[in-house]
């Protein structure tokens, strides 16, 4: 198995997915080891799903962050978003300290690596080993914050010395490598960091010890810890790739990282609405249900818009990263600036709804705090959203003058919307961190105006037509707005108002994924995936996030993602747009 | 408004007249196919109790007088408010 | 500290001196934070009683720990014991503190400003209370009011197992004795201090038919009942306010005397919806002090975060996120300081107003508390960081508050009930003049609670809103002679003006329903209270004296309801909000 999806809502019974899926087993039976009852008792001791963690061991879960051509299955970023986002429908902590965590350090090495640190991890990770890095080297656009290490040659020449601190690190005390952003030269400049990897040995001598753990609201089954070394020597071997090729290899790998931490996330909102919604089912009100009543409807339609909304950024944005390396850096600042806080609001909205019952930490909707918590605690994670707005700033006046004004601009490969289609490798050395005027995602607003179904009498495919249009009036706005920016405006010291124009931009790229992907797939049959009300719903709820109005989804919109919600529930699928079977 | 003569010593009320005005006050504030019946409970027709209230001011303002909203409870058929209100009509000068 | 974050309560002339029942209980918790608790006492609630001599009752590191334990804050509850608080929740004809509604709202905020779990610990005697004074006898008052200065807890039990908000549904039923007494059967659950209380005021079914006129409240003494026809149920654990006794109740078969009966049989719904108008606008004080202390901690918190080397307190960004946080609380308190008046001088709009206040007051917290939450990342949840883990506390705290004794939907819902009387009432002007001027003016002495007086639905609309139109002719008056900060007063309530029309006018456009309320209607609603909260400040602005510094908080505050009416008018409510979070908090009684 390669870990390729075969497109929405066909997952064949053997694809990563269904493994997983049916290795979790049912949620809500008290009997699951690995379900609701466990996760939760977990969660008040804020330990680690320990049996979740064999389960995934022995289920060789690891393969699917090793590369395909070094004997695993990572092949295409949405991919593996895919297959942990699984483990987020159950227990988000548990994606991430056993998932997530390895990924997000072993990309490192995978972009940057020598071809012996690249085999060497990969058959550590192959046999079940674990990886771990600082994930707060994931802050802001220099991928620095978080650590204060350094490793400067030894006096002798031969190895170096480390010393510092390296804090909020995903699981130290369980990594059998350590992935490390440090100075490695004193001289001021980009070349004077590099990444590290260390493996678990160097932990147990004098030259280092454990810090305490970090403790967080919620995401409480992840040892978020961290380590301190005094002079620990250090072969240089463990220099990854090249020396001084830190802060580059550390913004390519976080681009990586927040597309697929984001995307993974979804799954929790997934889990939450399904759980909501089986509790406004059986709950009687005055002589009804509470699922009867046009307000609940309307909220949890709401909430499932968000859910695609949100999943068609990050999908189309992890593809992208294929298709489009060059802008990887620029689509994952967007996603990381938009994403978590439209999962929130759905997560609040919901909370609302169910009233007393979303309060209690015991009972048969008790997931539901935790997962409001788990998101609570990693959506900033670990710098606030603003600091990936703040790495768009940079990039205004470029885009204004470049790909947004200039109509013969490429956009995005078709393939990127094509839902399980084939992609390229990725090309790590083409996840550029230079600014450029190139926007593809955003050009490909112009093929969502000129081609959607042109010949469809359906109002609200014209509906969806005229949104393309009205989008493309945006970007031209904005590139006015944007053209002339002056150098201090693109710095995070900017004033207010370009953060709104950051922000603007983004809500361009979500509105071309949305488009996009709706325009690429579908079209023949009555799958949900072509059905114009989603598009549309998604697009309402976008506007609500940007904070041009507090209206609620029309009615007509509401009810139609409303009757799809319950078909979905009752038939145990997913809610995203590739609509899987699950037993969460 | 609500029909009353007063020829300065007691004050005739048109009861048909009102009891017809509430089927249609009653059947504005529910969603029902068919004729309010004016012997069944209003809450057989939705109208629950919090939401019965809402259709106080109306009555007030179409007959003129004060009401205390917990009328509507204690008198919870078309009938019964008609019947109650005709009594606070007549006492009222 | 500037006028943003200054965090005091506002009254009128009282404001937060010590002679204030507010101010002395400010100044008792600060004296308690100040003394460790010298030994372990034998509480009788003292289950989570931490023995350790080294944390002070209110304290970050003892509240931390009592949250992470869900330990119940007896040496807190004992603190607010000593500092009389329990005089705001007795009318003053029966003993208890002058100042009715607005002080009990400041009182509470103090004490909420401290920690959630504590305030909501301690309010609940005034809810279990507030049907007394709402429907019982002189003596039944007299009785209780005493008990309750002697320091009894009551708890108020109205919701049942699966039967959430909806009161009608309610199963547990009291059945007369022949010989005179009741006999209760059945249970209250998800229940503050049900365990804890002395005293519970139950609502019950009197008729097996229910209806509104089949339910009837009963004051229940614990002490007067015999062993084995009660017991408490179990505590639950909750996502916030960990600490306080969220439990239940169970009767089977137990007697209370037929004093115990408050109100006629029957009288129970009446009663509880007529309380319920006193208990919602005074819950609002929750958000309030919710609010002062998320703000406090942001500024806190936020003075030890960097980006790319820049302290986050400098980027301009940040400002603006914090001073609409500040602006978000100056409309809040504007609120409900209006409706605390309101309910003593203009008692048959309760109805409306303390459903505006319950529903407007908690969200405007929950979405600053959001917005504080984005500024500072990380450190917001952490429950290890500078701050003890308070702000991810108050998060979760806070989320009750919206939730409870008429959450966010029912209170829009109620609202919706009265939209056609709102609709008429602003198209033909009616205000109540009188108790309009009462309730704008702080410093306008206040009439005593008048339960008589409160009706379930309101015969004359929101004067507040109503008396929009007249206030922007005497803001355009002032203007002509004063110009300045009556001139930025009259563009905005123009602004306002305008918008509540439109509100009006949508609101006359939907039609009455008791089941399939529309979607649309809860958001009207929320336009309403927002018309509310900003047409409040315009009030209390003409009141005030011309020489006043309280003038810019409520600019602010206006100009926030206009940024939350109307998303596209940014900029001049973020002009306001930057002034108020720079602008020096002014001397004695705060920049109100």
């Amino acid at each position: 198995m390669t870990g390729s999806l075969t497109g929405p809502g066909q997952a064949t019974a053997a694809s990563p997915v269904s493994e997983l899926e049916r290795l979790l087993g049912d949620a809500t039976v008290p009997g699951n080891a690995v379900g609701n009852a466990t996760i939760l008792a977990a969660d008040e001791r804020c330990e680690t799903l320990a049996e979740g963690e064999r389960l995934l061991g022995r289920s060789g879960f690891n393969a699917h962050w090793v590369p395909a051509e070094l004997g695993g299955r990572f092949h295409r970023l949405d991919g593996l978003i895919e297959v942990i986002r699984t483990v987020y429908r159950r227990d988000p902590a548990l994606g991430l300290g056993y998932g997530a965590g390895s990924f997000i350090a072993a990309v490192n090495v995978w972009a940057a690596g020598s071809p012996r640190q690249r085999a060497d991890l990969a058959t550590l990770l192959l046999r079940g080993g674990r990886a771990a890095c600082s994930y707060r080297a994931l802050a802001g656009g220099d991928g620095r914050g978080g650590t204060s290490l350094v490793a400067f040659p030894t006096p002798g020449g031969r190895g170096r010395l480390l010393t510092g601190r390296a804090e909020w690190i995903v699981n130290p005390r369980h990594a059998d490598a350590l992935v490390l952003f440090a100075r490695t030269d004193s001289a001021p400049g980009e070349r004077s960091h590099s990444q590290l990897l260390v493996h678990r040995s160097f932990l147990l001598g004098a030259h280092a010890r454990h810090l305490g753990r970090a403790r967080l609201a919620g995401m409480r089954g992840v040892g978020f810890g961290g380590v301190e070394f005094a002079a620990c020597p250090i072969p240089d071997s463990a220099v990854v790739g090249v020396l001084g090729g830190g802060t580059e290899t550390a913004l390519r790998s976080s681009a990586l990282a927040r597309i697929a931490l984001t995307g993974m996330t979804c799954g929790l909102l997934d889990t939450a609405l399904r759980t909501a919604l089986r509790c406004l089912a059986g709950r009687r009100l005055y002589g009804g249900t509470a699922a009867d009543l046009p307000l609940t409807r309307t909220v949890l339609a709401e909430a499932f818009a968000d859910l695609i909304l949100a999943d068609a950024f990050t999908v189309v944005a992890a593809r992208a990263v294929h298709t489009a390396p060059a802008r990887a850096l620029t689509y994952a600042a967007a996603v990381k600036a938009l994403v978590p806080r439209v999962l929130i609001d759905a997560l609040d909205r919901l909370s609302g709804l169910l009233g007393s019952q979303f309060y209690l930490r015991t009972g048969r909707y008790a997931i539901f705090q935790k997962l409001l918590r788990d998101a609570l605690s990693s959506a900033s994670e670990p710098a606030p959203r603003t600091t990936s707005l703040a790495d768009l700033l940079p990039q205004l006046p470029l885009a204004a003058r470049g790909g947004w004004s200039q109509p013969d601009a490429e956009p995005l490969a078709e393939q990127t919307f094509r839902l399980g289609a084939d992609l390229p490798g990725l090309r790590y050395d083409a996840l550029s961190a230079a600014a450029s005027g190139d926007d593809p995602l955003a050009r490909s607003l112009a093929a969502d105006a000129d081609r959607l179904r042109p010949d469809s009498d359906d109002r609200l495919e014209h509906a969806v037509a005229s949104r393309a249009r009205a989008c493309l009036q945006e970007l031209a706005r904005l590139a006015a707005d944007c053209s002339a920016l002056p150098t201090p405006y693109l710095a995070p010291t900017a004033p207010a108002h370009v953060f709104d124009l950051a922000e603007r931009w983004t809500g361009v790229l979500a509105t071309a994924a949305c488009l996009g992907l709706w325009r690429c797939n579908g079209g023949e049959g009555d799958e949900f995936i072509g059905d114009p009300v989603w598009p549309l719903a998604a697009l309402h709820r976008l506007d609500a996030h940007l904070g041009r109005h507090h209206d609620p989804l029309p009615e007509e919109l509401a009810a139609r993602l409303h009757t799809e919600l319950t078909r979905r529930e009752e038939a145990g699928l997913t809610f995203d747009l590739a609509c899987h079977p699950t037993s969460a | 408004m609500t029909e009353t003569v007063d020829d300065g010593t007691t004050r005739r009320v048109d009861e048909a007249g009102l009891r017809a005005w509430l089927l249609e006050c009653v059947a504005g504030y529910v969603l029902f196919d068919g004729d309010i019946q004016p012997d069944r409970p209003f809450a057989d027709y939705g109208l629950d109790s919090v939401y019965a209230l809402s259709m106080c001011g109306e009555i007030e303002e179409h007959t003129g007088i004060d009401i205390d909203p917990a009328m509507i409870w204690d008198h919870p058929t078309v009938n019964a408010l008609t019947d109650a209100l005709v009594v606070r009509l007549k006492q009222s000068s | 500290m500037t006028a943003l974050a200054s965090g005091r309560p506002s009254t009128g002339a009282a404001a937060a001196n010590e002679s204030s029942l507010p101010g002395r209980v400010a100044a008792t918790i600060a004296a308690a934070k100040a003394a460790p608790i010298a030994a372990a006492s034998a509480a009788p609630f003292g289950t989570g009683l931490i023995a350790d001599g080294a944390d002070a009752p209110f304290s970050p590191v003892r509240r931390a720990t009592l949250d992470t334990r869900d330990a119940f804050p007896d040496a807190e509850c004992a603190v607010l014991d000593a500092s009389g608080v329990a005089a705001a929740y007795v009318p003053a004809a029966l003993g208890g503190a002058d100042g009715g509604l607005p002080l009990l709202v400041d009182t509470l905020r103090t004490v909420s400003g401290e920690d959630l779990t504590v305030a909501v610990a301690h309010v609940k005697t005034f809810l279990g209370g507030v049907s007394v004074w709402v429907s019982g006898h002189p003596d039944q008052q007299q009785h209780l009011a005493k008990l309750i200065l002697d320091g009894a807890v009551v708890s108020w039990g109205l919701t049942e197992r699966e039967r959430g908000s909806d009161l009608l549904s309610g199963q547990l039923s009291a059945t007369p004795n022949p010989g005179g007494g009741w006999r209760l059967d059945g249970e209250k659950w998800l229940i503050n201090n049900a365990t804890r209380a002395r005293l519970i005021c139950v609502l019950a079914r009197t008729s097996p038919a229910g209806g509104p006129r089949g339910f009837s409240v009963f004051l229940v003494d614990k002490h007067s009942l015999s062993p084995g026809t009660w017991r408490c149920l179990p505590a639950e654990p909750t996502h916030g306010i960990r600490g306080a006794d969220i439990s239940g109740i169970a009767f089977a078969g137990a007697e209370v005397a037929a004093d115990a009966l408050i109100g006629p049989v029957g009288s129970g719904i009446e009663t509880v919806l007529l309380g319920l108008q006193l208990t919602r606008i005074a819950c609002v004080s929750l958000s309030l002090g919710a609010g002062d202390h998320a703000l406090r901690l942001a500024l806190e918190l936020a003075g030890h975060l960097e980006l790319h080397g820049t302290p986050q307190l400098r980027l301009p960004h940040v400002r603006r996120a914090l001073g609409r946080a500040g602006a978000s609380l100056a409309l809040a308190e504007t609120a409900a300081t209006m409706a605390a008046r309101c309910a003593h001088a203009l008692p048959g709009e309760a109805s409306v107003v303390s459903s505006i206040a319950k529903a407007c007051v908690p969200i405007l917290i929950q979405e600053m508390i959001a917005e504080l939450a984005d500024i500072l990342g990380a450190s917001a949840f952490r429950t290890d960081g500078p701050d003890h883990g308070a702000f991810e506390k108050l998060e979760r705290d806070h989320r009750i508050v919206p939730i409870f004794d008429g959450s966010t939907p029912v209170c829009r819902n109620a609202l919706f009930n009265q939209f056609p009387t709102l609709v008429d009432a602003h198209r033909a002007g009616r205000v109540a003049d009188a108790g309009l001027s009462i309730a704008a003016d702080p410093a306008a002495p206040l009439p005593d609670l008048d339960t008589a007086a409160l009706s379930l639905v309101s015969r004359t609309g929101c004067s507040v809103v109503q008396a929009l139109p007249g206030a922007v002719q005497r803001l355009a008056a002032r203007a002509g002679t004063h110009g300045g900060a009556a001139a930025r007063m009259l563009g905005l309530a123009q602004r306002l003006s305008s918008l509540t029309d439109e509100v009006t006018t949508r609101m006359a456009g939907i039609r009455p329903s008791a089941r399939s309320v529309p979607a649309e209607a809860f958001a009207l609603a929320r336009r309403y209270e927002l018309c509310f909260a900003g047409a409040a400040a315009i009030h209390r602005w003409l009141a005030q004296p011309t020489a006043s510094t309280g003038g810019l908080r409520l600019e602010a505050a206006l100009g926030r309801a206009i940024q939350l009416l109307d998303p596209g008018q940014a900029e001049p409510a973020d002009v306001l909000a930057a002034d108020l979070l720079t602008a020096p908090v002014a001397a004695g009684a705060g920049a109100r």
